[in-house]
């Protein structure tokens, strides 16, 4: 099924949203198939939780000492992420640690002052939080199980460590609005949603951002700053020597650290023999497909074919290099850049009129063969994310189809810019490709076109859009990253090599395209198809109201970094939980939060033939999990008692119910 | 819906107001005195005494061939042969090329002619992506 498709059910018909679990080790049933059993169930939501201790079954017997202390993962600045040897224990109401079933060998609480069975770090209603020191050599996470299986005990976790988060010294870093958005005023020129002039922001609403500061210190698996990531910009090429850049570039080899193919030569009419492959790519880090080099800058550096450099720094500008910081900070900033040139060196042509003088190219552009050869290079080259910020009017190329086919089949997401027409790419006349890639059946599984949004989260009044075509929204508006302008007529003192704002869908697609090499990174194992929906799903409701197409892109969302690295796998954050501003409000205040539900199978006694089921309502609001609004329990074969009026009660606080 | 044309774009480039200086302190006041509702090159000022040269929707003298698997290397030459086109580079997928058209036909013509024949699994056009920016780059501004 076109994961799209999909969403646009889920965001814009307002159908039921998939139930998703809360704890990604628990089993989840499928909520269509609870639907009509939901319609029946009973709900109890006072249930006390002591009530589970009772039936729960035994406990099971877990090797406590099967790792090591060394075995505490480190997050991606390589700082352990939780406190070897301890845990903490929220026990159930009036227990205390003695009532922990777990072997006394293995368990050791109560060897600090502060810890004490007497003396929890919490205590209230409903249960006490306590601190328990393991015994030597007890590996945390089996620790962990055999507590959480234990009846005495609400829940268990590792004693995370805080850091202080990662803010980034780059100059530009503050202007960054797409990585974090302060309400900030950015100094660009496009107007705002409200049609305003950018000397008054205040459409801009602060939060309405891809969440990156907070995702690059989420401790991970693997790492979120895009760790061992090739991402290959198909693009004009990339100004390699920029002080942004010039750490960034790819250095030629595959994972396996065995070098990559040299880049293809230049292509050759017969009789002249085939040309042979020229330099190898790790000299400037990419392929120049147009001439068959291995040097993927443009010759002519103005503002167009600074193209590709000011896309590469989005997606991985140093963070924090140079002297002075300078610059910006890239999305996935310990990522790497395979520059692939598929335009001309020179943006310019000789001017019929005025000899000696340029004058724009006419024909500067990229042809099907070149794209389709970078994207087969990238795909056998160790690329794991292919952004493409161009394209086409016209029909799919089937020759590409099948390229991006092979692409998605080698574990590579690709992600395109929607087009900056103010059109609509459902409609077959308006198709752009490679974008429209996305709504093809064999390639949408993998592939992700995407869209222009602003500081308030509106449709950016250029780009294009499109519920089946379009898959999510990004920040598109003022992007400040890096470009070389030493060659524009408005270089007056050159070298003119710098930073700048820059508008348009090809802003927002390597803004996806970064945040796909974090996830990647920090989830190595995830297949495309995993990578696309998990970036749909856990992106942040766009408002819907009279300011705005109701629903500009199949999703619904825009992209958050933060959640697709934090959230428990298969979370959806309903695309609909935004309600309608009153007629007579301003649509940007209307953001009051989401009543998320989920349900959780086997929960309770397995013994039981109906067993109960468990329901969890918390608050989603601006991309932060709140309170607990809702627990309680159902019988498949019982009926709604509570569940409607908790939901009831919620909607008057002022939350709507998106999943029952 | 028509497309905005890249060439507009492109020549407000050409004079738009800025610095490329770090830090680049151009005055607001400058950068705004182009309405957006203006068409750009009014606004920009931009002499357009001539047509822009035309702008191609695809490569005048190329086509993108995949032939079917069981065609052999014979008769793909000989297919070459008759149609006069040739080997420009083989593309990434298998059996797939980018061809040039040696005997001046057209490329609509070229592309009928070639999905007529058993051989050819798909033919296409060289079709040109574009660039397309709603507005050239501006100045960033360092933090006041």
């Amino acid at each position: 099924m076109n994961p799209d498709a999909s969403a646009v059910r889920q965001g814009c018909d307002r159908a039921p949203i998939p139930p998703e679990p809360p704890m990604p080790e628990r089993p989840i049933p499928s909520l269509r198939r609870l639907r009509p059993a939901l319609l029946l169930v009973l709900l109890l939501l006072t249930l006390p939780m002591a009530g589970s201790a009772q039936d729960a079954v035994p406990l099971r017997s877990v090797p406590l000492n099967s790792g090591s202390l060394d075995a505490v993962p480190l997050d991606s600045r390589g700082r352990p992420v939780y406190a070897p040897g301890e845990v903490l224990v929220q026990l159930q109401p009036g227990l205390t640690p003695a009532s922990i079933g777990a072997p006394a060998n293995a368990l050791a609480w109560g060897s600090s002052p502060l810890d004490t069975g007497s003396r929890p770090l919490h205590a209230g209603p409903h249960g006490a939080l306590h601190r328990l020191h393991l015994a030597p050599g007890t590996n945390v996470e089996a620790a962990l199980a055999a507590l959480r299986a234990d009846p005495a005990v609400q829940s268990a976790s590792p004693n995370y460590y805080n850091y202080p988060l990662l803010v980034p010294a780059d100059t530009f870093y503050s202007q960054q609005w797409a990585l974090n958005n302060s309400g900030q005023y950015t100094g660009g020129t496009y107007p705002t949603h409200d049609g305003q002039t950018p000397s008054h922001m205040n459409g801009a609403i602060p939060g309405d951002d891809i969440d990156a500061q907070r995702a690059w210190d989420v401790p991970t698996s693997g790492a979120s700053t895009g760790s061992g990531m090739i991402v290959a910009v198909i693009d004009t090429g990339v100004d390699y020597t920029h002080p942004d850049l010039a750490t960034q570039m790819w250095n030629g080899l595959l994972p396996n650290g065995s070098p990559a193919a040299l880049c293809p030569g230049p292509p050759t009419t017969p009789p002249s023999p085939p040309s042979p492959p020229s330099g190898p790519p790790s000299q400037h880090g990419g392929c120049d497909i147009t001439d068959g080099t291995n040097d993927p800058a443009p010759t002519v550096f103005t503002g167009e074919s600074s193209h590709g450099t000011h896309v590469a720094g989005i997606i991985a500008a140093a963070n924090q290099n140079g002297a002075n910081n300078s610059g910006i900070v890239g999305i996935a900033f310990n990522a790497k850049i395979m520059a692939l040139q598929v335009l001309q060196d020179d943006p310019t042509m000789a001017d019929p009129l005025h000899p000696g003088q340029r004058i724009p190219d006419p024909n500067y552009g990229a042809t099907d063969a070149d794209i389709i050869s970078a994207i087969s290079y990238a795909a056998q080259n160790g690329a794991t994310v292919i952004n493409m910020s161009l394209g086409r009017p016209g029909t799919e190329d089937l020759v590409m189809t099948t390229a991006i086919q092979g692409a998605i089949m080698a574990g590579v997401v690709l992600v395109a810019a929607a087009g900056n027409s103010n059109a609509d790419n459902d409609i077959s006349s308006n198709a752009l490709w490679p974008a429209n890639y996305a709504a093809v059946p064999t390639t949408a599984a993998g592939f992700i076109s995407v869209a222009a949004s602003d500081q308030a989260d509106q449709r950016a009044s250029f780009s294009d859009y499109g519920l089946n075509s379009v898959s999510i929204a990004a920040p598109g508006v003022n992007i400040g990253s890096s470009v070389n302008l030493s060659n524009d007529p408005t270089c007056t003192s050159p070298p003119c090599v710098g930073w700048a704002y820059e508008s348009g869908t090809s802003q927002a697609s390597p803004t996806v395209a970064g945040v796909v090499a974090l996830l990647r990174g920090a989830f190595p194992a995830l297949t495309p198809t995993e990578v696309k929906q998990r970036i749909l799903d856990t992106g942040d409701a766009l408002p819907v109201g009279p300011a705005t197409l109701p629903c500009f892109v199949a999703s619904n969302k825009r992209v958050n970094a933060y959640n697709a690295l934090a959230l428990p796998p298969n979370t959806v954050v309903p695309a609909s939980c935004t309600p309608p501003p009153p007629p007579s409000t301003s649509s940007s205040s209307s953001k009051t939060g989401c009543l998320v539900t989920w349900l959780t199978e086997d929960w309770l006694p397995r013994r039981a033939l109906d067993p109960l089921r468990q329901v969890r309502g918390f608050l989603w609001q601006r991309g932060e999990w709140g309170r607990e609004l809702v627990r309680g329990y159902y019988r498949e074969s019982g009926r709604i008692i509570a569940w409607l009026e908790a939901a009831r009660a919620a909607a008057q606080a002022g939350v709507r119910t998106a999943v029952i | 819906m028509h497309r905005t044309p890249l060439g507009s774009a492109r020549i407000a480039l050409g004079l738009a107001v800025l610095a490329c200086a770090v830090p680049m302190a151009v005055p607001l006041t400058v950068l705004l005195t182009a309405p957006l509702a203006v068409p750009r090159a009014q606004a920009m000022g931009v002499r357009s005494p001539a047509p822009p040269p035309a702008q191609a929707d695809f490569v005048p003298d190329e086509v993108i061939v995949r032939f079917r698997p069981q065609v052999s290397a014979a008769a793909l030459a000989a297919l070459l042969r008759e149609l006069g086109l040739v080997i420009r580079k083989p593309l990434g997928p298998e059996r797939a090329y980018l061809l040039g058209i040696t005997d001046g036909s057209a490329v609509p013509a070229m592309v009928e002619r070639l999905q007529a024949r058993a051989e050819v699994e798909s033919a296409a056009p060289n079709r040109i992506s574009r660039l397309n920016p709603p507005l050239p780059p501006q100045p960033i501004r360092k933090p006041e």
